[in-house]
């Protein structure tokens, strides 16, 4: 064995640490500005995001990367070549893929390189739009390592802590990873959101505490999207060509199947390194901020990955570039970056906020926690909050554009506009939109179509020469400055359903335990009347559940009885006919009901609960008297005057549901008409 | 230094999940032989040894006290002021501890009446009042599954009867308890209060429940307020560690050490559980509540080294001629006084309790034979447990079996794992 090993070494050339990049994402979080641009190449703090998952990869030693491109292929291809990115990253070969067929997915994507073959030993796998500064080599001798020992793992998946309620987290993330405590094998990886039942309680499958000692349950882990693959994993997702998603589907698949599949994934958890992935606005809002506050050493603005870029860094975190025309009275407060060749006018305060490059600001404007692309134009008095605006945005005097709004390209905020909140605008576009930024589900890209006709009318908010339509995109909870619900301490409903839970238990567990065989002989019976079994099939089958569960006859007759009458189809039908429907239902099912009825108290218990699924059912209540004379007057003996006389007497005591059955004329009637029978009977038997 | 809890309950009424079939028949499972000392006496010297304890109430049925205060008062030579207290017949281990409320003043300790352990309290106790804890549990490791190069053994482990254990990555705080018996439809639920809190949670499939526990003394309040809680073990504990994330969420008071503060009941608003492991490489701990466990203390206590306990002391009794008990035992089995034992016998890796008689040729491996029994010639005994006034005639082979007490097995008869009691006997006539 070992020996081949070396030789495949030999021929492959082991040595040579290779990476795949996905270019895509295959979501629609960055609308409108994925029309034009590629995610990856969306400026996160002036620099495109996919520098600074090659720049991690080059630092971590990858010799050659794959950047797999599908939508807006040939800008990616020009960038690559016009960004001199071979000779910045001299050490590494870089290749673009440009997918042949169109990709719906990673798990697509994944494919198509298989198909390439240029994958020839373990490698890493990432997207393009995730920003670290990991050292990828000890955790690909860790890999390595672990496949000496598991031969089967094909993926070593790098994940680090966060705290469940972090800011950094995408809105109603609820990540649950358990992993085996001895060997950091991932066992169970699922977003308890796709589990409502799991709302206040987790349900871990026990067959996971087969295969380790120690468990461990983590809601505190973040998935950085990293992973280290083996070039079987490419074969096992050619093999299993429903796989989309790396997350939602090869994941699960390969934990799921791993009876079937046999193999493993594995988890490496960072202690102090810096990794996220940008998935929407908000989190790339959070990214932005880490990278401003300088997280990510040694990928940082002043460290000017880029050629030509010039950044220092000022007191309180205040980044600028080269030639700045700034007013005397502006203020720069704290955490921002300004991009060469920008100016500033007079009283302007930017806070939090990053500007691109050959922007203008006019006079007190209020940029707050805002990401300005290169050439934006805001005029005076303008107000920006929390909002993202793209290359050649124009915002008028005193305009407002408030938290959550992305603006596209070249779109144009009239004079004194104000926006609605999570607006999304671009611009109109003559012709139909084919250079998406994603395939997708093809429903939800019609769909989506359809969405953005409708809106194509330009907002009315817009002001007086803008320019742009609004555009469907993410839901609010991915936008930036989204107020999201904190979760802290028990939720409401749990607390007290925890608090009762120790009192009620025994109760409870008695109380779903009747309603489970109720429930169970209902089903039973209503099989049995739609199907016509004869009654001594049905009996049978109702004693065997009464055996099963060690029931009484009583028990039976409660669930039987509401289960014949609650099926019959009586409303709007006349009393006449309702009562020839009831009395051909127990025509039939009378004789069943007899088997169930040993005792005296049997029988009251059918009387019972004739009397309360009469209640439950006005088309009964009014001819209860009716259907009570037809019972009483069968010939066997179903429902004798003495059980009806205990009944009526136990209802008129207590408040149950019969009280006002008894109250009604006719029944009365009718019961006093059976005591009177009743003492003539025994006068009867007097003489 | 001295330990405080005081008070210390000893639950020799027995716990749930005791399986020693016929052993306790007669004899109350706290008298019951490890290496020729009774059961009852290894927590008495644990208790003796932690020093600092005022008393120590032992807890009984009515039918064993009178054998359990002869003990007491005329075997018993430790300095603890030991007090039998007698409990309704088969009361539950809950229902036993309400019973003694009265009695207790204190946080006190509490034993299982089967537990062979060389513990240390401090430890314990320190945990204890160090997080202010409602219980603190010791917990012993078992060895970990063979590795096979490296990897985990393929055989699913066998999750009946086990606890699942939650504790934080120090292995100090208790922070999930659940009985394999009470998990439902294959799952297990882990409640989203508990991983808010605690994001990051160890649930251990390798841990027993020692049954020693340190409870504060509102815990009893917390027993009282919930009077269909029948089990310490199953109910109690689990509730006590399960409700600590239950709290109302009470943001003025974050730190852990001023949280505490009693409410009118005595029941604090807010408390946690603590918990101590004991690593499956030091340390012993074992519970003698079931006939395999029972032996292997007797085996390992007999054996010594493995225990901090000394079996009984060799009686340096003078041999009368004839008598080659001297010879005929091995280095880790254990002697009672009084054994007259023939030529020809090997005695491995058993305990023979006092006054038995051992014809000749018997060999004798894995066994405990309790006092007063007879063994005539060429009996082979392996794995076996022979109660107290048996009697095994001529030419008997037994393996895997349990005679009760008084029982004579006839010559010749070979019983292969079976347990053999004095109403078998009878009902056979």
């Amino acid at each position: 064995m070992v020996k081949t090993k070396e030789k495949d070494g030999d021929l492959t050339q082991q040595d040579v640490l290779q990476a795949v990049v996905i270019a895509d994402s295959f979501v629609h979080h960055f609308r409108p500005i994925t029309f034009s641009v590629p995610k990856v190449l969306m400026p996160l703090c002036n620099v495109p995001m996919i520098e600074y998952t090659l720049e991690c990869l080059a630092a971590g030693g990858v010799q050659e990367i794959f950047i797999f491109c599908c939508v807006h292929a040939q800008l990616i291809e020009e960038y690559v070549r016009n960004s001199d990115l071979v000779r910045r990253l001299a050490t590494v070969a870089v290749h673009v893929l440009v997918s042949q067929a169109p990709c719906y997915s990673s798990g697509d994507a994944l494919r198509e390189i298989e198909a390439r073959g240029v994958i020839k030993s373990d490698f890493v796998l990432v997207p393009g739009d995730v920003v670290a500064n990991v050292a990828l080599g000890p955790l690909i001798a860790a890999h390595k390592k672990r496949r000496e020992v598991d031969r089967e793992a094909v993926i070593t998946t790098v994940m680090k802590r966060l705290s469940p309620n972090h800011v950094s987290r995408r809105a109603g993330e609820q990540m649950v990873v358990a992993l085996a405590g001895e060997t950091g094998r991932l066992l169970l990886y699922e977003d308890a959101n796709a589990h409502p039942e799991w709302q206040h309680k987790l349900r871990v499958p026990l067959a996971l505490l087969q295969d380790t000692d120690c468990l461990q349950i983590h809601r505190d882990l973040y998935d950085t999207h990293i992973d280290i693959c083996t070039p079987e994993l490419l074969v096992l997702v050619q093999d299993n060509f429903d796989w989309q998603d790396l997350r939602r589907d090869l994941i699960p698949g390969v934990l799921g199947q791993f009876e079937y599949l046999g193999k493993t994934i594995y988890t490496h958890i960072l202690s102090s390194e810096y990794a996220a992935r940008v998935h929407d606005p908000h989190t790339y809002d959070m990214i932005s901020r880490d990278i401003i506050q300088r997280w990510t050493f040694p990928i940082v603005p002043d460290a000017n990955l880029l050629p030509g870029c010039n950044y220092h860094l000022g007191r309180s975190g205040v980044y600028k570039e080269g030639r700045l025309a700034l007013a005397r009275s502006c203020e720069l407060q704290h955490n921002c970056i300004v991009g060469a060749g920008t100016s500033i006018g007079n009283a302007s305060k930017v806070c939090e906020s990053v500007i691109g490059r050959g922007c203008v600001i006019g006079e007190r404007v209020n940029i707050h926690g805002s990401y300005l692309f290169a050439g934006v134009t805001v005029e005076d008095g303008a107000s920006l909050v929390g909002c993202i605006l793209c290359e050649r945005v124009y915002v008028g005097r005193g305009a407002v554009v408030p938290k959550g709004s992305i603006l596209g390209p070249g779109v144009r905020v009239g004079e004194g506009a104000s926006l609605q909140p999570f607006v999304r605008l671009r611009l109109p576009v003559a012709e139909k939109v084919d250079e998406d930024d994603s395939f997708g589900d093809e429903d939800e890209d019609e769909e989506e179509e359809a969405g953005a006709e409708a809106a194509d009318a330009p907002p009315s908010t817009l002001g007086e020469g803008g320019l742009g339509v609004v555009c469907k995109g993410g839901h609010p909870a991915s936008s930036m400055r989204y107020d999201r619900p904190k979760l802290v301490g028990p939720v409401e409903g749990e607390l007290s359903e925890d608090e009762d839970d120790a009192e009620e238990d025994v109760n409870q567990v008695q109380v779903d335990e009747d309603a489970a065989f109720e429930e169970e002989v209902a089903d039973t019976v209503r099989r049995g009347v739609e199907n016509n079994h004869s009654v001594d099939n049905l009996a049978l089958e109702v004693n065997g559940l009464k055996f099963a569960q060690n029931r009484s006859f009583a028990d039976c007759i409660v669930a039987i009885v509401p289960a014949l009458l609650e099926e019959l189809p009586l409303s709007g039908k006349s009393k006449k006919e309702r009562l020839t429907e009831v009395k051909r239902c127990l025509n039939k099912w009378g004789a069943l009901l007899k088997r169930f009825t040993q005792t005296r108290s049997d029988q009251v218990e059918l009387m019972a609960v004739l009397a309360e699924t009469a209640v439950a059912s006005s088309d009964l209540s009014d001819i209860f008297e009716l259907i009570l004379n037809y019972v009483y007057e069968r010939d066997d003996d179903l429902l004798p005057e003495e059980a009806i006389l205990q009944w009526a007497d136990e209802a008129a005591k207590d408040d149950s549901t019969g009280r006002e059955l008894l109250e009604h004329p006719g029944t009365k009637k009718f019961l006093e008409w059976l005591r009177n029978a009743e003492e003539d009977d025994d006068e009867e038997d007097d003489d | 230094m001295e330990f405080e809890a005081e008070q210390a309950v000893i639950l020799a009424s027995g716990t749930e999940g005791d399986n020693l079939g016929i052993l306790t028949e007669e004899l109350p499972p706290a008298l019951l032989p490890v290496a020729n000392r009774p059961l009852l006496s290894f927590q008495l010297e644990l208790l003796e040894q932690a020093r600092g304890f005022r008393q120590v109430l032992v807890l009984t049925f009515e039918r064993w006290l009178s054998r359990l205060s002869t003990y007491i008062s005329e075997h018993y030579k430790g300095a603890l002021q030991v007090e039998l207290l007698v409990v309704p017949n088969d009361s539950s281990s809950a229902d036993a501890l309400r019973h003694i409320k009265p009695k207790l003043t204190s946080d006190f300790v509490l034993l299982a009446g089967d537990v062979i352990s060389d513990v240390s309290f401090h430890h314990l106790a320190d945990l204890h009042r160090l997080h202010r804890a409602a219980v603190t549990c010791l917990f012993k490791q078992s060895p970990p599954r063979e590795l096979v190069n490296g990897t985990m053994v393929k055989k699913a482990k066998e999750l009946d009867g086990i606890d699942f254990v939650g504790m934080d990555k120090e292995k100090r705080r208790l922070l999930y308890l659940e009985p394999s018996a009470d998990c439902d439809k294959g799952t297990l639920g882990v409640s989203q209060s508990l991983l808010r809190k605690e994001p990051h949670l160890q649930i251990h499939t390798d841990l027993t429940d020692a049954h020693v526990y340190i409870f504060s003394h509102w815990v009893l309040e917390v027993l009282e307020s919930k009077p269909h809680f029948a089990s310490i073990k199953f109910e109690l504990v689990p509730y006590l560690v399960h409700k600590q994330f239950l709290t109302k969420p009470d943001p003025v008071q974050e730190s852990v050490g001023s949280s505490v503060k009693p409410s009118s009941s005595g029941i604090p608003e807010e408390f946690c559980c603590c918990c101590s492991v004991m690593p499956h490489d030091s340390g012993y701990c074992v519970r003698a509540n079931s006939l395999p466990s029972y032996v292997q203390a007797n085996m390992d206590v007999a054996k010594g080294g493995l225990t901090r306990f000394e079996k009984l002391p060799e009686v340096n009794e003078a041999v009368k001629e004839g008598n080659f008990a001297l010879r005929s035992f091995s280095a880790d089995s254990s002697r009672g006084v009084g054994v007259d034992v023939s030529n020809g016998c090997v005695i491995k890796k058993s305990c023979v309790g006092p006054h038995c008689t051992i014809g000749s040729n018997v060999r004798l491996t894995n066994c405990i034979i309790m006092d007063h029994v007879k063994i005539s010639d060429k009996v082979t005994i392996a794995n076996s447990i022979i109660c107290s006034n048996a009697e095994i005639c001529e030419g008997v082979s037994l393996k895997d079996a349990q005679v009760g007490f008084n029982v004579t097995v006839e010559a010749g008869a070979v019983i292969k794992g079976e347990a053999i009691s004095q109403g078998d006997l009878e009902d056979d006539e």
